[in-house]
C-alpha cells in the first residue's frame, strides 16, 4: 500500500503539469479536460494525502478556470481540509469555499473542524477558516460558530481581527441573533486605532446601513467622529456613503455632517473622495443649497475633464441631481451637449439621458428634431437609444408635454423611416393610442399611416411589421380622414403584403374591410345625395384642412401640408410627373366640379366613374384575397372569406346595373344599401382606451369561484402579453359618436372617389394590376437616409450649438406661448391610465436582523437596568418590535425625537454615555465567557432560556415599561 | 460588497475567477463569457464602465482595466466606490506586479493558488480589507513560508516554474513593445509567443503614482 501510494505521488501530474500539457494539447481542450478529470477521479480516492490533496488542487482549478463540475468531490474536500499540514489544508478550503453552497450535505461535517481551525494559534489558519465562513456560512454554521467569531474580534492580531470582523457581516445575514453576542465588539472597534481594523468595520456598517439604516442612527456619533478624523481616503468613502443613507432619516444629522463634507469635497487631493462627497451631497444632503452649489461646481471639474471615466461619473451625478436641481444640469449644457457626439457611449448615454431630462412642451420638437438628426448618424445601438428615449419622453403621462399632436405624429412617422429603427412595438402602441385618445391628430395619423403603407419597400422590414400594422389599423378605422381612401386600399392589397406575418395581414385584411365598406357607403350615399350637400361641406372642409396645414408652414412639413392639399383636388402629385394632356384636363374639371362650381353638370359623369372605380375595387379584392381562402393562418383565412363573400354579393348587384339608369339602379341597389348601413354603422362606433383597472370594476357573477391564488398560473402564463386593446374583436370601451364620423363621411367621401378614378384606371392600365406610386411625394424619401453620412458630419457642431440654444430656451421659455393653435383634448381616464408602478419599497428584508440591531442599540440608551437585568432589555426589544408593527410606528419615534431633544440633566453627552456603557456592557461579556469555555453550547441554551423567561416578564412588566422604557434615539447635535 | 473579480485575457480564456455570490459552475463561464462579448467590443480610450446589470442583476457595476492582453474586471454593487474600485483593481496589479517581478500573463496561468492568496488578502467575503500592497506582500510571504515548512519536498515544482518564468522571458525577447493603453500607467508590454505573454511592469510601484484616485 505503502509502496503504491508513493508511486502513485510520483507519477501524480502536478498542477503545473497540467496546465503545461493543456497548453500544449493537441487533442482539443474539451477531451483533455475530460480525460484529466478522469484521472483526477482515479487519484483523489488515494489514501495518501499528498496524492489526494494534488488532485483536489487540480480539480478546483479546472472547476474554478474552465468551469468542470466538482461538486462531486465534496466528501474529498472535507479530507483534505481536515489535514494537518497547511498547504494540503489550504487546498482543502480552497475548494470548499469555490464548491459548496447551501445544499451541500457535508456542510455538517465540517463545523468542528471550523471551530478548532478558528481556535488556532496559527493565524494563516484561522485565517482560512474565516475565509471560508465568509463564503459559505450558512444558518447553522453561523450559529454554532458565533462564539468563535466572537472572541476573534477583540484579538490582539490584527490580521485575523479584521478578518473575523468581515466574517460578521456574513454571519449577521444568516444568524441575525448574533447581533445580541457580537455587535458591541463591532462598535468598539470602530474606535480602534489600527487603520485595517477601521477599514474592515466601517465596510461592514456600510453594507448593514445599505439593507436597513434606522437602525443605526444612534451610531451616528461614532461615524461623525470617523468623518472628522479619518485621514484614510477609503474609510471616509464608506463613512460617507453610510451618511449618505442616514441623512435622509434625521434632518438634525444632515446639518451636522454638511459642513465636514463640503471640507473634505474642498480640500481633498483625492477624486475618489471627492466623487463621494459629491454624491452624499446630491444624494443624502440635496436640501443644503450652499452644500449642492459646491457639489455641482465639483461635478462641473469632472464632466470636462481629460478622463474619460471622470467626465462619466460626472454626468451620472448630474442625473442623480437633475429631478430636484435641474439648474445644476441646465449649467453644465454645454458639456452635456457635448458628450452626445463622445467616443463612448456610456458618456453618449448617460447624456442623452439628462438632455431629455431638461425637455419642456416648449422646445421638445426642436430637441426632438436635433436628436433625430444625431440619430441618423450613430451606430445602430445609439440610434435605437435615442429613439427610445425620445418616445419615452413624449408619451410621459399621457403624452405631458406634447402639444402639437399633427407634429408628434409625423415626428413618429420619421421615426419609422429612420434604417436602424428597432422600436417598432413603442411607435406601434403609441400610434394607436393617439388614434384613440386625440381626435384632432386622426387626419394627420392616416395621412402619416399611408405614407407608412404605400412604401413597398418598408415591407421587407421586419423591425417595421409592427408599426405598419398600426398604420393599417388607422388606415382602416380613420378612413373618413383619408384623403384617397382608393390609394389606401391599393397599398393594403400590394402582393409585397405576403411578407407579413399572418397576425398582421389579418389586419391589412381588416382595414381593407372598413375601408371599402367606407367607399361603398359613400357610393351609396351620392346616389340618393344632394350635391349642395356635398359642396358645401366640402368648401367647409378644405378651408379647414388648409388652416391646419398653415400652423405647421413654418416647418419643413409645410411643403408636404401642401401636397395634401393638393391631393384632395386631384392627384396632382402622380399626374405632373406624368404630364399627359388629356390627364390634366380631368384634373381641371375634377377641380371645377371640387368647387362646386360646375356640379350639378358633372353629377352624372362622376356617378358612372364613381361606379366604375368600385367595381374595379370590387375586382380587385376579389383577385387578391381569392388565393387567400387556402392560407395556413386561420385568422387570414376567416377574415379573406368574410370580406369575399361580401364583394361577391354586392358585386352582383352593381354590375347587374351598371348599364341601366340612375332610377332603376336606386331601387335595386336598396338591399346593399341596408347592409352597407349596418356594417357602416358597425363601423364608426368609436374605439376609446381602455382603463388598466377596467377589469376590476366587472362585477364578479354570482356563482364564479376566482382562484385565490393564481401564480401557479402567472407561471404558466410568464410573459405573454395580451394583445394590444385595439385590434381584433376585442370591443374595449364604446362610445357613440355617431353625428361626428357620419358629418365626416359627408365631408370626406367626395375627395377619393371622385378625383382619382380615372387617372386611377388611366395609370392602372398603364402600370398593371398592382398599382403602386413609383415615385413618391416630398414626404416619402426616395431613399432611406444613409446613415453615418459623411457630409452630414460637418454640421455636427452647428447642431451641438443648436441644441445648447435649444436647452438655454427651457427656463426662460417655460411661461412663452409659442403655439398657434391650443392643445387638442387628450382622453384621459379618471382611474390611471397607466399601470400602476408598483413601488417596491426596500421592505425590511432583515426584520430579525433589525430588530436584534435596534434592540441592541437602543437598550444600550435605556438606563442602567439594562446590563443587569435581562427582561428589561427584552421588553425594549419587544417594544421596538411592535413599533415596527404598529401603523403609527413614525409618529411614536418622533416624539422619542422630540423627547431626545430635550436638556437631559442625566445625560449631557449621549455619546460619552455610550463609551461608559459599552465598557459596562464589555464587562458583563468577558465575565460571561469566563465562566463556561464552553461558551457555544451554554449560549445556545441560555438564549433559549430566556426566551422562556422574557415571555413571563413581558406579560408582567409590559405595561410599566411602555413610560421608562420608551428607546430614546440620541441627540446627534452632541 | 464586491461580487466578483474576474481576470481573462483578450482571447476571452478566463485567467482567475472569484465570485464571492455562490454561482454554479455554468453561471460562472455564462458570466465570464458574457462579459468578455462586452469588454471585447470596447475601443480603447474610453470609460473603463460597463453596465452589469443584465449579467450580475440589479444593482451591480463593473469596472475594468485592459493591461496588454489582460483584462481585469471587477463587480460590485453601490455599498462601492467606482473609482476606488479602478484603484483597486491597481492595487491588485501591483502586488502581482511586486510578486513576481514584471507579471505576465503566464505567471498569472502558472500560479493559480498564488493568484487567489493574494486576492483573498484584498479580498474577503466582498469586503476589501486591505488596499496597500505591501502590507499585503507581507502577508504573502508569511503564508509562502507556512506552505514551505509544511510542505515536505517538492522543489520539482518550484523549479519547474522557473523554468518557464524564463522560458518566458526568453520567448519575449526580441519582439516589439507595444505602448501602454491605460493613460494612468505608463507600463511596457511585451506580446509574443503564443500570443499569450505579456509583461506588464509599474515604474513607481507605491502609493504614490500620481493619478490615483483615491490618493
Amino acid at each position: 500500500m505503502a509502496g503504491s501510494s508513493i508511486m502513485e505521488n510520483l507519477f501524480q501530474r502536478s498542477l503545473e503539469d497540467l496546465i503545461k500539457a493543456m497548453r500544449l494539447q493537441l487533442i482539443g481542450e474539451s477531451t483533455f479536460i475530460s480525460k484529466a478529470t478522469e484521472e483526477i477521479r482515479r487519484e483523489i480516492k488515494s489514501t495518501d494525502q499528498q496524492t489526494k490533496s494534488t488532485a483536489l488542487h487540480k480539480l478546483s482549478y479546472l472547476s474554478s478556470v474552465h468551469g468542470v463540475d466538482m461538486s462531486w468531490a465534496s466528501f474529498h474536500v472535507v479530507e483534505v481540509m481536515s489535514s494537518s499540514k497547511f498547504a494540503h489544508k489550504r487546498i482543502g478550503y480552497h475548494a470548499a469555499a469555490q464548491s459548496f453552497n447551501d445544499d451541500t450535505p457535508v456542510l455538517l461535517l465540517i463545523t468542528n473542524q471550523l471551530r478548532k481551525d478558528l481556535s488556532s494559534t496559527n493565524e494563516f489558519e484561522v485565517s482560512l477558516a474565516l475565509d471560508l465562513l465568509s463564503r459559505i456560512a450558512t444558518l447553522d454554521l453561523a450559529r454554532d460558530l458565533t462564539t468563535e467569531v466572537f472572541k476573534l474580534l477583540a484579538t490582539a492580531r490584527v490580521f485575523v481581527r479584521k478578518k473575523a470582523i468581515a466574517v460578521v457581516l456574513r454571519v449577521f445575514d444568516k444568524y441575525p441573533d448574533a447581533v445580541r453576542v457580537c455587535f458591541k465588539r463591532l462598535v468598539e472597534n470602530l474606535e480602534s486605532s489600527d487603520p485595517q481594523v477601521v477599514t474592515a468595520v466601517i465596510g461592514v456598517f456600510c453594507e448593514l446601513a445599505a439593507k436597513d439604516p434606522r437602525s443605526y442612527l444612534p451610531l451616528a456619533p461614532e461615524f461623525y467622529r470617523i468623518l472628522i478624523d479619518s485621514k484614510n481616503n477609503w474609510v471616509l468613502i464608506k463613512v460617507l456613503k453610510v451618511f449618505a443613507k442616514l441623512a435622509p432619516l434625521e434632518h438634525r444629522l444632515g446639518k451636522r455632517i454638511v459642513e465636514p463634507v463640503c471640507d473634505h469635497m474642498r480640500r481633498s487631493g483625492a477624486k475618489s473622495l471627492v466623487f463621494e462627497c459629491v454624491r452624499t451631497v446630491l444624494t443624502g444632503l440635496s436640501d443644503y443649497d450652499s452644500a449642492v452649489q459646491l457639489a455641482v461646481e465639483k461635478v462641473r471639474e469632472l464632466v470636462v475633464d481629460q478622463d474619460p471615466n471622470l467626465r462619466y461619473l460626472g454626468l451620472q451625478a448630474l442625473s442623480v441631481a437633475a429631478p430636484k436641481h435641474l439648474w445644476a444640469v441646465l449649467e453644465n449644457k454645454e458639456a452635456v451637449v457635448k458628450s452626445l457626439s463622445d467616443d463612448d457611449l456610456n458618456i453618449k448615454i448617460e447624456s442623452l439621458r439628462l438632455l431629455m431630462a431638461m425637455v419642456s412642451e416648449s422646445h421638445v420638437a426642436d430637441i426632438s428634431k436635433v436628436l433625430l438628426n444625431y440619430a441618423l448618424k450613430s451606430d445602430p445601438g445609439f440610434c435605437n437609444e435615442i429613439l427610445d428615449s425620445i418616445l419615452k419622453t413624449c408619451c410621459n403621462n399621457v403624452y405631458e408635454i406634447v402639444v402639437d399632436f399633427d407634429w408628434y405624429v409625423s415626428l413618429l412617422g420619421e421615426m419609422a423611416m429612420i434604417p436602424n429603427c428597432q422600436n417598432g412595438e413603442e411607435i406601434e402602441n403609441q400610434l394607436v393610442d393617439i388614434g384613440m385618445r386625440v381626435k384632432d391628430a386622426r387626419m394627420e395619423l392616416v395621412r402619416v399611416g399611408r405614407d407608412l403603407l404605400i412604401d413597398p419597400a418598408l415591407l421587407g422590414n421586419v423591425h417595421l411589421h409592427r408599426i405598419l400594422c398600426a398604420a393599417a389599423w388607422v388606415a382602416g378605422e380613420y378612413v373618413e380622414f383619408a384623403s384617397n381612401p382608393f390609394e389606401l386600399v391599393d397599398a393594403l392589397l400590394q402582393p409585397r403584403t405576403s411578407l407579413l406575418p399572418p397576425s398582421i395581414r389579418a389586419v391589412y385584411i381588416n382595414s381593407v374591410l372598413k375601408i371599402l365598406i367606407f367607399c361603398l357607403d359613400c357610393y351609396l350615399l351620392q346616389n340618393d345625395g344632394s350635391g349642395s350637400l356635398y359642396s358645401g361641406n366640402l368648401d367647409g372642409r378644405q378651408s379647414e384642412l388648409f388652416s391646419v396645414k398653415n400652423d405647421t408652414e413654418a416647418t419643413e412639413l409645410a411643403t408636404c401640408g401642401g401636397s395634401n392639399y393638393e391631393q384632395d383636388v386631384g392627384f396632382n402629385p402622380r399626374n405632373t410627373a406624368e404630364p399627359s394632356e388629356d390627364l390634366s384636363v380631368e384634373n381641371g374639371i375634377d377641380r371645377a366640379a371640387m368647387h362646386g362650381k360646375t356640379f350639378t353638370s358633372n353629377l352624372l359623369e362622376k356617378k358612372n366613374s364613381m361606379q366604375e372605380s368600385i367595381v374595379s375595387l370590387l375586382n380587385r379584392i376579389e383577385l387578391i384575397f381569392g388565393p387567400l381562402i387556402a392560407n395556413q393562418d386561420v385568422e387570414v383565412l376567416e377574415r379573406a372569406q368574410n370580406i369575399l363573400s361580401l364583394v361577391q354579393l354586392i358585386k352582383e348587384e352593381i354590375i347587374d346595373n351598371s348599364g341601366q339608369s340612375v332610377d332603376i339602379m336606386e331601387k335595386k341597389d336598396t338591399r346593399v344599401s341596408a347592409i352597407i348601413n349596418s356594417m357602416r354603422d358597425a363601423f364608426t362606433t368609436e374605439l376609446g382606451p381602455v382603463s388598466i383597472s377596467a377589469q376590476g370594476r366587472v362585477a364578479v357573477p354570482d356563482g364564479l369561484v376566482l382562484k385565490d391564488n393564481l401564480d401557479d398560473l402567472q407561471e404558466i402564463c410568464g410573459d405573454t402579453e395580451l394583445p394590444s386593446s385595439s385590434f381584433g374583436t376585442g370591443g374595449p370601451h364604446l362610445t357613440t359618436n355617431s353625428d361626428a364620423s357620419s358629418s365626416n363621411l359627408l365631408n370626406n367621401e367626395e375627395s377619393g372617389p371622385l378625383n382619382e378614378c380615372t387617372s386611377l384606371i388611366e395609370h392602372r392600365k398603364r402600370h398593371g394590376l398592382y398599382y403602386l406610386p413609383t415615385e413618391k411625394s416630398e414626404i416619402v424619401p426616395d431613399e432611406y437616409p444613409r446613415a453615418n453620412d459623411p457630409k452630414s458630419n460637418s454640421n455636427v457642431n452647428d447642431e451641438a450649438a443648436e441644441l445648447v440654444k435649444l436647452t438655454e430656451q427651457s427656463l426662460l421659455l417655460k411661461k412663452r406661448t409659442n403655439q398657434t393653435k391650443p392643445r387638442p383634448v387628450v382622453v384621459k381616464l379618471d382611474d390611471g391610465d397607466i399601470a400602476p408602478i408598483s413601488v417596491k419599497r426596500p421592505e425590511p428584508r432583515d426584520d430579525s436582523l433589525s430588530g436584534a440591531i435596534k434592540d441592541v442599540l437602543l437598550g444600550n440608551e435605556t438606563g442602567p437596568s439594562v446590563s443587569r437585568s435581562y427582561p428589561s432589555d427584552k421588553s425594549s426589544r419587544k417594544q421596538t418590535e411592535k413599533k415596527k408593527l404598529s401603523t403609527n410606528g413614525r409618529s411614536e419615534m418622533k416624539e422619542n425625537e422630540v423627547d431626545a431633544e430635550k436638556p437631559d440633566p442625566e445625560s449631557p453627552n449621549s455619546s460619552s454615555k455610550n463609551h461608559g456603557h459599552s465598557k459596562h456592557r464589555r464587562h458583563r461579556v468577558k465575565e460571561k465567557s469566563v465562566e463556561g469555555e464552553e461558551h457555544d453550547q451554554r449560549g445556545k441554551k441560555k438564549s433559549g432560556h430566556h426566551h422562556g423567561r422574557r415571555k413571563t416578564h413581558q406579560r408582567a412588566k409590559s405595561p410599566l415599561n411602555v413610560v421608562s422604557q420608551t428607546p430614546v434615539i440620541p441627540d446627534f447635535l452632541l | 460588497m464586491i461580487k466578483a473579480v474576474l481576470v481573462m485575457n483578450t482571447q476571452g480564456k478566463p485567467r482567475l475567477a472569484k465570485f464571492y455570490e455562490f454561482k454554479p459552475v455554468e453561471q460562472q463561464q455564462e458570466a465570464i463569457r458574457n462579459v468578455f462579448s462586452v469588454l471585447c467590443s470596447r475601443p480603447e480610450n474610453v470609460s473603463n464602465f460597463v453596465d452589469a446589470e443584465s449579467f450580475f442583476g440589479p444593482d451591480s457595476r463593473l469596472v475594468y482595466k485592459h493591461f496588454a492582453t489582460l483584462y481585469f474586471v471587477f463587480i460590485f454593487d453601490s455599498s462601492e466606490n467606482e473609482l476606488a474600485m479602478l484603484d483597486l483593481i491597481q492595487v491588485f496589479v501591483e502586488t502581482l506586479d511586486k510578486c513576481f517581478r514584471n507579471v505576465c500573463e503566464l505567471d498569472i496561468v502558472f500560479n493559480y493558488s498564488k493568484m487567489h492568496t493574494i486576492l483573498d488578502e484584498i479580498i474577503l467575503g466582498g469586503q476589501v480589507l486591505e488596499t496597500s500592497s505591501t502590507e499585503v506582500m507581507k502577508a504573502i510571504e508569511e503564508i509562502a513560508r507556512q506552505y514551505a515548512s509544511t510542505i515536505s519536498a517538492c522543489p520539482t515544482v518550484m523549479v519547474s516554474i522557473k523554468l518557464i518564468r524564463h522560458s518566458s522571458k526568453y520567448e519575449t525577447k526580441g519582439l516589439k513593445q507595444r505602448p501602454m493603453q491605460s493613460i494612468l500607467f505608463q507600463n511596457l508590454f511585451q506580446d509574443g509567443g503564443r500570443g499569450k505573454i505579456i509583461s506588464i511592469k509599474l515604474p513607481n510601484s507605491g502609493v504614490s503614482a500620481p493619478n490615483w484616485y483615491n490618493d
